[in-house]
């Protein structure tokens, strides 16, 4: 049993870091990015080819993947998203386009093969229970890059600017601040997280080009368990549905890992739309 | 929206549609009464193109050597390629085989989804659909009497599994059958179910401790498949699935420094999985698995001849045993078109409803032929159990099949 | 000197706004009053940056500020408030108010001094620390007004700051807007459509009806136009 709790907290890990860069992007610009996960394969494949390129360990290559990420980010907003950013169906166009795009490009370029870095880092036991290296690497990880961005967020001028933008992007544009930058930004920066969880994923799961796929709808979930927007609410929300995916799939089936989870998301969709962190009624109206 | 914008969204749009469809259209020839036509339906673009044309590549060789020893009841032997990728390629183009191209038969299918609305298509026209490769038990359960699987499936599959454990793997751990302690863990779909429980049913007849785990392919964790696994303390690991889970699968059983006596999985005998866990990772797992080219020339003739011949074409060694199987399948058609004189349907299905081969020493795939007169599924297409060493794979049972010195050797000893 | 020239705007063939025009003097306080639908709330978006109009032009200062987007137009001295309300709900007061605050600084410090004094002019100070989206209606009111005046705007457009409003919460907000004219020597836009508060307030009021400017001038030269008697004060 401790050690189904130990996997879990792992996975929430895991969860936690590949919903930052959504929360960010979907809870700033209000865009339900459908390009989430195939930005995440395209940071993996990035991450892998950089390694086994340069013969350089893995972790190194944030240092490659993270600013080529942003840019990634910067260009999709500046040069697509942003031209059609009163038009949400053209957005929601877009954002398939590019998973689109990106998803065949891969498939294009791999023919469809599988990758994954042999990396057997070896385990840490703490009396009857194992914990594994890559995942621990990434929990800790998710913590520190939680921090980081709180800190970003709270205390910087323009931390505190993606907030209010996030909260009301009509209300922020009349007190002086740049709506359309923010969004640049965001997307850049939520990129630019998702470049972080893609090298960190990278020497725990196979690269294809659909892997993004499975971490799409519960990085959804977590993004709006959390709320839209709110870093600690990503990494208590991935957390939360770790926890429920490693039990539910050991004391119920594994099939059903992802059933308990999945109808929490519903009701918190329905009942409580700001999220179990967020403030019920902070959704924006129009301009009025 | 402006019209840049307008244009830029129109050249995304263009973009993935001509990544998405770049496909190999095939171009039509004269019609002519001195050749049979035999279209081959594969995914030739997308996620499964190389497959796909290498699975084509069986067709190819076998057409070639039937065609330089005098063709078919006469005449030339010409093969008509046909791409599709999903559900409605397959019926446009099996559609324009028949209608179009005016082919006496069609063949595939490297993709079962593809082959599915492909055969129904075939069942309008009342066309032979030979099926050298899908293995999805849907493509022969809808009463079509036009639908012949010449390749493997559930059901062999399944058998070879519980015939191995029985014949070379509980000997190995010098245990009696009704000592064996098995979890089954497999995907939930149709494919890993089906094989999944008939695992179960002829493991338990038996006399075997069974176990069976079915868990979703696309977690992005399997913990509680591998400890509930654990927790069974089980001798034999047996695992259907797909690739990406098998890897995850092996990799959080390493994760907690798990590793059971007796790993076997379907078609675990691939790369990838190799390149995911090592050498040593692998060392030691077993697979059911396609016929493989260390196969022993007298239990698969032709073999020999085979690999030459597809070193020579293609300058490379083949790269998935899937050539071999429509290869073979290949062969397997050309026969019956010559025993029933005639490339009609009905005719084929009687001639291969009669059909007795043994399984071993008459195929290069080492398969035999015995027909399910319901399903029209060919009950010989066995398998062969392999074993990973050293990073390769070994063919082990059936003993007749095994063309090396290599031997079954148990427990496996850690990751 | 805000100047607004001959403005229109029609939504999908609806005439919303029919050749608009009007002048904001400094130190001035305008009042715009009109049915529900006159397009009151229109005009003012279009002279924020909201929305584009169709023709005319918006100047200020000699600067054309027509179709500029709102955060610039705030830097040449323009805030508002909405009639729907945008707090940013997941703030407290005091970071609402600080927002504004940094569209001149980029210290925190000086932000938050800044948002203070504001906090406190509208009378927000015990509250200062709570999250806005918990505040009531009026409260909500009263910071989006210290937000607004936090950028230090020289003319602030008011859209319907005293609607839902009891009458002593109404005369304060009058005591607050004078109050803050004087001291900061500022202009304001107002929305209203009581009559009473209007007149109570403005230098000068227009009438909007059906997009269309039916009378202008003091408070009591508009309430006494036939026009204005019969089409919108009933008769
Ligand atoms: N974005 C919009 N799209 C279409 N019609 C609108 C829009 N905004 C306002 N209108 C219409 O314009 C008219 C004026 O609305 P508004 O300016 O809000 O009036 P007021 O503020 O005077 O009550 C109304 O008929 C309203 O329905
Ligand atoms: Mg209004």
């Amino acid at each position: 049993m401790g050690q189904i709790i130990i996997s879990g907290i792992l996975l929430g890990g895991i969860y936690a870091i590949v919903s930052y860069g959504l929360t960010l992007i979907f809870g700033v610009i209000r865009v339900i990015n459908f390009a989430h996960g195939s930005l995440l394969m395209v940071g993996m494949f990035m991450a892998y080819y950089l390694s086994k390129g340069m013969n350089l360990n893995i972790y190194l290559m944030m240092l490659i993947v993270v600013p080529l990420m942003f840019i990634l980010g910067v260009l999709i907003q500046k040069y697509l998203l942003s031209k059609v950013i009163n038009e949400p169906d053209m957005q929601l166009f877009v954002t398939f386009g590019l998973l689109l795009l990106f998803e065949n490009v891969m498939l294009a370029v791999t023919k469809g093969e599988f990758f994954s870095l042999d990396m057997n880092m070896g385990t840490i036991p703490i009396g009857s229970l194992v914990l594994d290296w890559g995942r621990l690497i990434n929990l800790v990880a998710a913590i520190v890059l939680a921090i980081l961005l709180l800190l970003f967020l709270n205390h910087t001028k323009i931390g505190w600017a993606i907030r209010a933008v996030s909260q009301n992007r009509y209300a922020a544009g009349i007190i002086g601040l740049r709506v359309e930058r923010l969004y640049i930004l965001a997307f850049g920066l939520g990129s630019a997280c998702i470049g972080i969880a893609a090298v960190l994923l990278t020497p725990i799961y196979t690269i294809f080009p659909h892997v993004g796929f499975n971490f799409v709808i519960v990085s959804f979930a977590v993004v709006i368990l959390g709320g839209l927007g709110s870093i600690p609410g990503a990494l208590a929300g991935g957390m939360i549905i770790g926890l429920l995916e490693s039990l539910s799939g050991y004391l119920i089936a594994p099939e059903l890992n992802q059933i308990v989870w999945y109808l929490l998301f519903l009701l918190v969709l329905f009942f409580r739309p700001a999220g179990l962190f967020g403030i019920a009624g902070s959704e924006e109206g129009g301009v009025k | 929206m402006g019209k840049i914008q307008r244009n830029v969204l129109i050249l995304l749009l263009i973009a993935t549609i001509f990544i998405v469809g770049c496909s190999n259209s095939a171009s039509s020839d004269s019609d002519s009464q001195e050749i049979i036509k035999i279209g081959v339906i594969q995914p030739f673009s997308g996620p499964n193109a190389q497959a796909g044309e290498e699975t084509y590549k069986g067709n190819e060789l076998a057409v070639e050597n039937i065609n330089t020893n005098g063709g078919l009841l006469g005449k030339k032997v010409k093969l008509i390629k046909a791409d599709a990728t999903n559900a409605q390629e397959a019926i446009s183009e099996a559609e324009r085989l028949i209608t179009k191209e005016k082919v006496d038969i069609i063949t595939g299918t490297y993709v079962s989804g593809v082959a599915y609305p492909a055969t129904q298509i075939a069942n309008k026209y009342g066309v032979l659909y030979w099926e050298t490769n899908a293995s999805a038990p849907n493509i022969t359960q809808q009463g079509f009497n036009n639908v012949i699987r010449i390749g493997q499936y559930g059901v062999p599959m399944a058998t070879v599994a519980v015939n191995s454990i029985k014949d070379v793997v509980a000997p190995a751990l010098g245990k009696s059958l009704t000592e064996l302690k098995v979890v089954i863990v497999h995907e939930q779909s149709i494919y890993g179910t089906s094989i999944g429980e008939i695992e179960e049913e002829e493991l338990k007849k038996l006399g075997a401790k069974v176990k069976r785990i079915p868990y979703d392919a696309a977690s992005a964790d399997l913990s509680s498949v591998v400890n509930l696994s654990k927790n069974e303390n089980p001798d034999i690991w047996l695992r259907t699935g797909y690739v990406n889970d098998g890897a995850l699968l092996f990799k959080q059983a390493r994760d907690i420094g798990w590793k059971p006596p007796v790993i076997m999985g379907q078609a675990d005998d691939n790369a990838y999985l190799l390149e995911a866990l090592g050498d040593k990772g692998m060392e030691g797992i077993l697979s059911i698995s396609y016929p493989s080219y260390d196969m022993n020339e007298k239990y698969a003739p032709g073999i020999k001849d085979y690999l030459d011949s597809y070193r020579n074409k293609y300058g490379s060694e083949p790269k998935i045993p899937q050539t071999l199987v429509s290869y073979g399948g290949t062969e397997i058609l050309f026969d019956l078109i010559k025993e029933a004189k005639s490339t009609d349907a009905n005719k084929i299905r009687e001639a291969a409803l009669k059909m007795d081969v043994k399984i071993g020493g008459t195929y290069p795939t080492g398969y035999g032929v015995k027909l399910d007169p319901k399903t029209l599924d060919n009950t010989r297409a066995f398998p062969v159990l392999t074993q990973w060493k050293n990073g390769e794979i070994k063919t082990i049972y059936p003993p007749e099949a095994v063309g090396t010195d290599a031997k079954i050797e148990l427990p496996l000893r850690g990751w | 000197m805000l100047k607004v020239h001959d403005v229109s705007k029609s939504f999908g063939g609806l005439l919303v706004i029919d050749s608009f025009s009007m002048e904001v003097q400094p130190n001035q306080i305008v009042g715009i009053i009109g049915p529900n639908g006159a397009g009151k709330t229109t005009l003012f978006n279009i002279i924020t940056g909201y929305l584009s109009p169709d023709r005319g032009t918006v100047t200020l200062d000699n600067h054309n500020i027509t179709k500029k987007k709102p955060e610039k137009i705030n830097r040449y001295g323009i805030a508002r408030t909405f009639q729907l309300v945008k707090p940013f709900a997941n703030m407290t007061v005091l970071e609402n108010v600080m927002i504004g605050a940094f569209s001149h600084t980029s210290k925190t410090a000086e932000a938050r001094r800044i948002a203070q004094e504001y906090v406190e002019l509208v009378g927000l100070q015990n509250k200062a620390n709570e999250k806005a989206g918990k505040l009531s209606l009026p409260e909500r009111k009263q910071i989006e007004l210290a937000r607004a005046l936090a950028t230090e705007p020289k003319y602030l457009f008011l859209d319907e700051v005293f609607s839902g409003l009891n009458p002593t919460e109404i005369e304060e907000i009058i005591k607050l807007i004078h109050s803050i004219k004087e001291l900061k020597k500022i202009s304001f836009v107002v929305i209203e459509h009581n009559v009473r508060v209007i007149s109570g307030i403005s230098d000068k009021v227009y009438v909007l009806h059906h997009g269309v400017v039916i009378a202008e001038g003091t408070p009591e030269e508009v309430l006494t136009n036939q026009e204005v008697v019969a089409a919108y004060l009933g008769g």
